[in-house]
């Protein structure tokens, strides 16, 4: 269970790590802050988009960023609930 | 089936507004669990969620039950059925409690395993179920089982306290120990209506613990 923690604690950090670039993020900085392969970065990706976390941008020259939305920053705040519920309940 | 009266007289009302407010409690944290689940997909939380909300249910139909064996024992009271219908209410109440309860206990206990497997699962689940239906003493095998089920939740709950020694352990452990032995004191109870009443009442504080416990998680 607790490796599932820690996805839910990668998470919390890619949405910290946004946050942290005024909203908005390319893909190399949040793989080498996070220090996740290219592979685990995707799945993140596509997980925390999955659920309206961030959103994907793609300006004229193709360059990609994410922008954090209301929902991530929401994640954001009860990150610290969530992960004192599955402290409490041992989840 | 044999449906028994094991509350004291004067306690007849009171039980019902007790299982109201276990039945919120849990319900309070199954949608909390589940919202959380929701948001990290992570299958324990779901599981436990699950599991708290049949506990919520069954504890409704409990009221329902109690509500109905109240109208039948009190002649003033208004019920809008039929005296003839209420028997098969009270059962509808029973099973209803004892099943909603029973699987909800068996998947916090199968949750509390760490583990993936259906089939473990559904033989938790038909172990505790299906005897119910083959003998007729109903709430003692439902007590039996249903504190048998929950020693192994609240050994599980103790075990990690004891590995993390932090506050919100400690009242999780003491809750589910509380609710242990509230559901001990129910089995007691069909020959000693009085312990019917201590077991309400400890199993008010185990749930008043988890009320806490939802709170420290809460506070920000």
């Amino acid at each position: 269970m607790n490796q599932k923690r820690d996805r839910v604690a990668i998470m919390n950090e890619i949405l910290l790590l946004v946050r942290g670039k005024e909203g908005e993020a390319g893909p190399t900085h949040i793989m080498y802050k996070a220090n996740l392969s290219h592979q685990m970065l995707t799945e993140y990706m596509t997980e925390i988009m999955g659920k309206g976390f961030l959103i994907e941008q793609i300006d004229k020259r193709g360059k990609r960023t994410y922008q954090i939305t209301d929902k991530g920053h929401a994640f954001i705040k009860d990150y610290q609930s969530i992960r004192k519920f599955f402290d409490a309940y041992g989840l | 089936m044999v449906l028994i009266h094991i509350s004291p007289p004067w306690f007849f009302g009171y039980d019902i507004v007790f299982e109201l407010i276990f039945a919120v409690v849990a319900l309070a944290l199954a949608l909390f669990a589940l919202r959380v689940s929701h948001l990290t997909s992570q299958r324990s939380a779901g599981l436990f969620g699950k599991g708290f909300l049949l506990i919520s249910i069954s504890y409704f139909f409990q009221s329902i039950f109690n509500f109905f064996m109240l109208a039948q024992i009190g002649d003033h009271l208004y019920t809008p059925f039929d005296a003839a219908m209420l028997p098969i209410i009270q059962q509808i109440g029973a099973y209803g409690h004892v099943l909603f309860m029973l699987t909800g206990l068996v998947v916090l206990l199968y949750t509390s395993f760490e583990i993936k497997n259906k089939r473990l699962f559904l033989a938790f689940l038909a172990l505790a179920i299906v005897p119910l239906f083959i003998i007729d003493d109903l709430f003692g095998l439902f007590y039996v089982v249903s504190t048998v089920c929950l020693l192994f939740v609240a050994w599980y709950y103790v075990a990690n306290y004891l590995k993390k020694k932090q506050s919100l352990n400690l009242v999780t452990a003491l809750a589910f120990l509380l609710l242990l032995i509230g559901h001990a004191q129910y089995f007691l109870s069909i020959n000693n209506p009085p312990l019917y009443v201590i077991g309400h009442a400890i199993e008010l504080f185990g749930y008043l613990l988890i009320l806490v416990n939802f709170y420290l998680v809460l506070r920000r």
